[in-house]
């Protein structure tokens, strides 16, 4: 096992942090399949907006120092997502003056998490009432995860620009504030940390900051005249953690958000791309860390393109998504058994006072046990490591075991389509952010599997896919047909040109002269 | 039998373009030979590109030329007629050199007729050679190249890598994958033959393989004097003899859409599909019938196999090979069987017994007892409508099919409209599609209803509502990214009859189709922005306009009218700050709402915003 790992950060203070340090020393603090890869790149927009405020945008000092301020905005949230109250206004129909009254009164009561729930610098905002809903209608709509059930203080608004940009947080009853890292669970920071360690980061900054808080769409002014002035987080958000000060998927990830960032299309339009590479990127490094552990080659991932009919390399790519699928946690184990394996550990066995010896070297490298615990510094040694191992795979199982598989499914890599087991079938939208990510202008298809391939194991032609063809496992014909539905499945997109049966170009709409 | 006719020959010859394993006519070369075994003239087509080629070669100034398309697209055929039009010697160019020389008067005309055939060496060294002459503003060196797409492009990555190569490489690719190249003084012209419109050539084909000497045998055959010869009878329908016009006319029709919607018919693949169309029978060698099979298919009584409007679609093969072979695949896109309407299937299916139908069903179905009304048919629909046990319902469910089929071929003119010929495709407004384009080539006024269903289904599609507006084009904005599906915010309302430089309309295009044009504003250098419709757009459109849901018709055309609606909303972006109209008052911000009204017209509301 040659990887780089980073020793946990010593320097916060942190009650509620990870009890058992195994999972965060592989892949970070943290990955986390309930924070999609949306709202993982809110998150990240925030640390980026509070730290570009500080004047240290995407600069580590040190690393794994990084400690931010994020805004709350908590007056807009209300008004957009704990607002019940503007259908019932506008159903009693009553003049533009009784109606602003009546919703004042009704907002004031449930307004939550504000010292002063005081909305009357609205009435000057807007003309009428009814002009002040329809923004608010407008919001609501265009709002990330507004259809979905969360709670309204998960619920977040366009990132027009720096004004609607907040962090997650949970509004208590009673009305306290707690940032309970439910959805913003610092994948959000990880993703920060990786752009920052990358080598094109100062290119990357500039256009950031450039796009995103700089230049914001008009509709962030709006954005402001409901909010008001910004409000901030009361304390610094720190803790975040990255276990590698550089590696080769951080350099390809911050190379496809610069592709995407370079394209003439508005910032609003590239977020969607920068979120499902994103997605994959982060799929990817989970995987590549735990070959690491394993000492394993780069996992590859088989892709169907959806056929009508069942196929060989259907069973191929759900047989590669299931052993993809378990490796975090075979890395997870081996991880730490490998400790049995040091010169630390055969030295701690050896010693008189082995079993004290032992769960000090444990709690030095994984934080467990407590070593208050009389109970546990009386195992055996062989038997802390199972139970150990015991431990975290509970805890790996919850979350991070599951990045996998949601993310996957989040960003359109698997589905179950006419199929009841799972496995990599991409949908046409990931297709296309593939397409505009890795096409420069245009390039021959066949060119183009083998940059899918070399750049992020995407196995779908028969060329890439020879290790199965002479194992027997497929017929060159099985992954032929596979690359020819991709080809015309990027040809119905209009992202594809068929010159002949023997020539088809892949083209990048949005570099395409005639589009213009 | 075989001896009975001279036209055994010209069967067995023409079989050879057919769908078979072998495709041996698929090669000039094979087919040279074959006619001398046989002294049957060739069939001859218009070579598209000779006399443009001819005019260049002969000009004062010259241009290099690449020939390119698929395999069969008559690239060689190109190269050959060039080459005795300027006076090359026909048996030195059947000796076969690969690379042969010709002088017109101070220059040297280099032609090529395939660069596959090529060693490395030899290919380097004439990329090289043609990298350095085409920059040559009076060269004495001329070039004639043909190959393939793939070849093509292989020959110029594998010549060794220099500035002059890689420039050329780049020209080319600009030529062959946009038509047209940025780099000027280049001086090489490229021809796709794979562009040149297909449905012409059919047209061609049909004349040439109807018309051809070698159906002269037929008249001292028994079969065709005796008794009834399928092969005979699919030629007249092929070529429209006897009132069989639509069925050209119709095939025509299909290859245009097919072609627009981006599915290519190479010249091997025409010649292909009327071979079969005439020979096709499922109980011949590979499906198609010789002479020697028509008298036992005559006597098994299974004639109507041999239908024209089955073999149209492959349906003399296997299904699973049909399903792999173009170019049936392209044809079997349209669904022609599998799609129908009431009135049509109440025609086929009760037409028999119900006085409503009586007249018709005799003019359409009863009178053709070949293909129609056949004993097999006629049977089946019997036993279908009686419903008795044990009865096969699948079986004439096929034969229905069929029937559907040939009904799409046949229908008069004048009853078009009255069954909803194209009801019978998935494409139901493909008639409407082909009248506008025929119109607009001939400069004539469009169908009215053709610009209004297009704007509506544009609004429905920019709005994410279903509006009724069809004046105006509605171009709304989410305010957030443009793929978003419902947009509340009124950008503009851009007038469809011309007003004010504004102006939307359809237009010809340069490459045969015809695209929506958004004029936005007047003047030169504001050209309208445009859209293709191909096919499948306009009709997404279509169906969008009469009330389909955008995303649930097709993701595909959804998104790349959204992606039109981009273009257009940046084009507004533009001349606003052209205008200086986007500076507002500071700190106010105006948003247009689109609110629809009783009757469901979107209208703008202003709501004005103070930060």
């Amino acid at each position: 096992m040659t990887m780089e790992v980073l020793p946990r950060p010593t320097h916060f203070e942190e009650r509620s942090g990870p009890e058992i340090w195994v999972d965060e020393a592989i892949w970070g603090h943290r990955l986390h399949d309930e924070q999609t890869p949306w709202l993982t790149f809110l998150e990240f927009l925030n640390v980026l907006l509070a730290e570009k405020v500080a004047d240290r945008a995407l600069k580590e000092s040190s690393l794994n120092s990084l400690s931010y301020r994020p805004q709350t905005q908590l007056r807009l949230r209300n008004l957009v997502f704990n607002n019940p109250h503007i259908m019932t206004v506008l159903a009693e129909d009553r003049s533009d003056e009784m109606a602003w009254t009546s919703w004042l009164e009704k907002m004031a009561d449930t307004a939550a998490g504000l010292e002063s729930p005081d909305f009357a610098y609205l009435r000057d905002r807007f003309e009428t009432f009814r002009d002040f809903a329809a923004v608010i209608r407008f919001l609501q709509g265009s709002a990330i995860e507004g259809e979905s059930n969360k709670r309204w203080s998960s619920k977040f608004v366009f990132p027009f620009g720096p004004n609607g940009l907040y962090e997650d947080v949970n509004v208590k009853a009673n009305g306290g504030v707690t940032t309970d890292r439910r959805f913003f669970a610092r994948t959000g920071e990880v993703l920060y940390l990786m752009l920052c360690r990358s080598q094109r980061v100062d290119e990357l900054r500039e256009r950031l900051v450039g796009k995103f808080l700089e230049n914001p769409a008009p509709y962030d002014g709006m954005v402001r005249a409901l909010q008001g002035e910004s409000q901030l987080a009361k304390t610094d958000r720190g803790g975040a953690f990255l276990p590698c000060s550089s590696h080769p998927a951080f350099d390809r990830l911050a190379e496809d958000w610069l592709a995407i960032l370079s394209l003439p299309i508005p910032a609003y339009d590239a977020i969607p791309h920068l979120v499902a590479v994103t997605g994959l990127n982060i799929i990817l490094y989970q995987l590549v860390r735990a070959s690491e552990v394993l000492g394993t080659e780069r996992a590859t991932l088989v892709c169907e393109i959806v056929s009508p009919k069942k196929s060989v390399v259907r069973d191929l790519s759900a047989d590669s998504y299931q052993s993809n699928n378990a490796l975090p946690q075979q890395a997870m184990e081996r991880f730490i058994r490998a400790t049995t394996e040091t010169p630390q550990w055969r030295a701690a066995t050896a010693s008189d006072d082995a079993a004290i010896e032992v769960t000090e070297l444990l709690k030095r490298i994984f934080d467990w046990p407590d070593l208050d615990d009389e109970d546990e510094r009386s195992i055996p040694p062989e038997q802390l490591i199972d139970r150990l191992v015991d431990k975290a795979t509970v805890r790996h199982k919850q979350h991070v075991g599951k990045v996998h598989m949601t993310w996957a499914r989040a960003i359109g890599l698997s589905s179950r389509r006419s199929s009841r087991r799972v496995r990599y079938a991409p949908t046409d939208r990931l297709l296309k952010t593939l397409v505009v990510t890795c096409v420069p202008k245009r390039i021959e298809f066949k060119d183009f599997l083998a940059t899918l391939a070399d750049r992020y194991g995407l196995i779908i032609g028969d060329h890439q896919a020879r290790s199965f063809i002479d194992s027997g496992n497929a017929d060159q014909e099985d992954f032929s047909d596979n690359a020819r539905r991709l080809e015309e499945r990027l040809a119905s997109l209009g992202l594809l040109k068929r010159l002949s049966d023997s020539c088809a170009y892949v083209e990048n709409p949005f570099q395409r002269g005639e589009a213009e | 039998m075989e001896g009975t006719s001279s036209t055994a020959a010209w069967v067995r010859f023409l079989r050879n373009y057919g769908p078979i394993p072998t495709n041996d006519n698929m090669y000039d070369e094979s087919i040279q030979r074959a006619l001398k075994r046989h002294k049957i003239r060739p069939i001859v087509l218009p070579a598209q590109f000779r006399k443009a080629l001819l005019d260049n070669f002969t000009g004062i100034d010259p241009v290099s030329q690449i020939i390119t398309g698929t395999a069969g697209d008559g690239k060689t055929y190109h190269c050959r007629e060039v080459w005795s039009a300027l006076g090359g010697d026909e048996a030195t160019w059947n000796k076969g050199a690969k690379i042969q020389t010709l002088s017109i008067g101070q220059r040297t005309l280099v032609i090529v007729k395939d660069l596959s055939e090529l060693r490395e060496e030899e290919s380097a060294e004439l990329v090289a050679s043609v990298a350095r002459d085409v920059v040559e503003p009076s060269p004495n060196t001329v070039y004639l190249l043909a190959a393939n797409h793939g070849q093509l492009l292989e020959k110029l990555k594998t010549a060794p890598d220099t500035p002059a190569v890689r420039r050329l490489s780049e020209v080319v690719e600009d030529l062959l994958v946009t038509g047209t190249t940025d780099d000027r003084e280049v001086r090489l012209n490229l021809s796709d033959l794979s562009r040149a419109p297909a449905a012409e050539m059919m047209s061609h084909i049909i004349d040439e393989i109807g018309g051809h000497e070698g159906w002269a045998g037929c008249d001292g055959c028994p079969a065709a004097r005796e008794q009834f010869c399928p092969i005979l009878e699919n030629r007249r329908r092929l070529t429209g003899a006897d009132g069989h016009g639509h069925f050209r006319q119709r095939l025509i029709s299909l290859v245009e859409l097919s072609e627009r919607n981006g599915g290519h018919f190479p010249v091997r693949q025409l010649l292909s599909l009327a071979a079969n169309v005439v020979l096709g029978h499922p109980d011949g060698r590979d499906g198609l019938m010789s002479c020697a099979n028509v008298p036992d298919i005559v006597a098994s009584g299974k004639t109507d196999l041999a239908s024209v409007y089955r073999n149209v679609f492959g349906e003399n093969l296997n299904p699973s090979r049909a399903e792999k072979t173009e170019p049936f695949k392209k044809l079997n896109l349209f669904g022609i069987g599998a799609e129908t309407s009431n009135r049509v299937d109440n025609l086929l299916v009760y037409g028999a017994d119900d006085p409503v139908y009586a007249e018709q069903y005799e003019a359409l179905i009863r009178k053709d007892s070949i293909y129609g009304a056949t004993a097999n048919y006629t049977q089946g629909q019997r036993a279908y409508l009686e419903g008795r046990e044990g009865v096969d319902r699948s079986a004439f469910l096929q034969l229905l099919k069929a029937q559907r089929q040939r009904l799409f071929f046949t229908l008069p003119d004048e009853l078009v409209a009255a069954y909803e010929l194209w009801d019978l495709t998935v494409f139901r407004y493909a008639g409407v599609y082909l009248e506008v384009a025929e119109r607009l080539k001939a400069k004539q006024p469009l169908p009215r209803i053709a610009l209004s269903m297009i704007v509506r289904g544009l609004n429905r599609v920019f709005t994410g509502m279903l509006v009724q507006n069809q004046d105006e084009l509605v171009l709304a904005t989410s305010g957030s990214y443009s793929q978003s599906k419902r947009s509340p915010l009124l950008d503009e309302l851009i007038s469809v009859p011309r007003q004010g430089g504004q102006e939307v309309s359809l237009m010809l295009n340069p490459q045969g189709g015809f695209d929506v044009a958004v004029r936005l504003m007047r003047g030169e250098d504001h050209r309208a922005v445009r859209l293709e419709l191909s096919p499948t757009r306009f009709e997404f459109l279509g169906r969008v306009a009469e009330g389909a849901l955008p995303s649930s018709f097709s993701l595909e055309c959804h998104e790349d009218i959204l992606a039109f609606k981009a273009r257009l909303l940046r084009e507004t972006e533009t001349r606003r700050q052209l205008d200086g109209d986007d500076v507002g008052e500071e700190g106010q911000l105006v948003l247009r709402f689109i609110e629809l009204n009783s009757d469901g017209r979107a209208t703008p509301r202003r709501v004005m915003v103070r930060s």
